[in-house]
């Protein structure tokens, strides 16, 4: 008698993931701290200050 | 484009991720994807030797930040109204019309043109195609989702938006954005969603 496989469930792709399917994963994958870092030496610190918040 | 810019941008799950205080996961797949291009448009904008493209630069800044202030503000008035937090038609009435009869006429002065009968109703606006920025701005106050001051800034990003219309055929608008005014729409966004994100946590 033949083996059963279970078959993994079909995870339902995200929108994100489509789009890298689609373009390629790229380069942009800073963490948001790499990201707020960059944005205050730059001038942009209000938009670090939302991506990290002070806890 | 220097490959330290990119380096900077972060990942689009990682900024779904700081979008956890919306449950709408479509929103907050496409506010994650508006926010990522807006970083990049920032890493951009500090390249040298940019000179004019500055200028739609800063201009797309406006209009990605706007909007996704926009459809912040309307999904965290939508939130309220589902936990009962506010009435159904806080976002104001619009007419709706509906045809119900048509008679042509076939004399020559009526030639090409109909007689209709339609009905006229005022129903509370629901959805996109109805509301306008101005609406969610007004209905959010309403709701105590932002105060006065936050309603003046919301108000402020949306006149910003506006000015910029690309099909406009009579004179070109005043919108000249600098660093300045893009460093202000940032400050602007940053406490409406800070506020925004208080509120929706407390629901």
């Amino acid at each position: 008698m033949a083996e059963k496989t279970t078959k993994p469930s079909a995870k339902q792709q995200t929108k994100i993931e489509k789009i890298e399917e689609l373009y390629g994963k790229g380069k942009a994958t800073a963490t948001l701290e790499e990201t707020s870092k960059f944005l205050t030496s730059k001038g942009f610190g209000a938009l670090a200050e939302f991506l990290t918040p002070a806890k | 484009m220097s490959t330290i810019s990119i380096g900077s941008i972060p990942s689009a799950q990682a900024l779904e991720a700081r979008f956890a205080f919306v449950k709408n996961q479509t929103l907050k797949t496409n506010l994650a994807i508006y926010l990522r291009y807006v970083i990049l448009l920032l890493a951009l904008s500090e390249e040298s030797n940019l000179g004019s493209l500055h200028y739609s630069i800063y201009k797309d800044i406006v209009v990605y930040t706007a909007s996704s202030i926009e459809s912040t503000l309307e999904y965290a008035v939508r939130e309220y109204i589902v936990k009962g937090k506010a009435k159904q038609d806080i976002f104001g009435y619009s007419w709706h019309y509906s045809e119900l009869a048509k008679i042509n006429h076939e004399c020559i002065d009526f030639s090409g043109a109909s007689f209709v009968v339609q009905k006229k109703e005022s129903t509370y606006k629901t959805n996109s195609r109805d509301l306008g920025f101005d609406d969610i701005n007004k209905a959010a106050k309403t709701a105590k989702i932002i105060d006065e001051h936050l309603y003046a800034k919301a108000e402020d990003l949306r006149k910003k938006r506006n000015l910029i219309h690309l099909s406009s055929l009579e004179k070109s608008s005043d919108d000249y954005i600098k660093k300045a005014d893009v460093t202000k729409c940032l400050e602007d966004a940053k406490v409406i969603l800070l506020a925004v994100e208080t509120k929706l946590n407390a629901l």
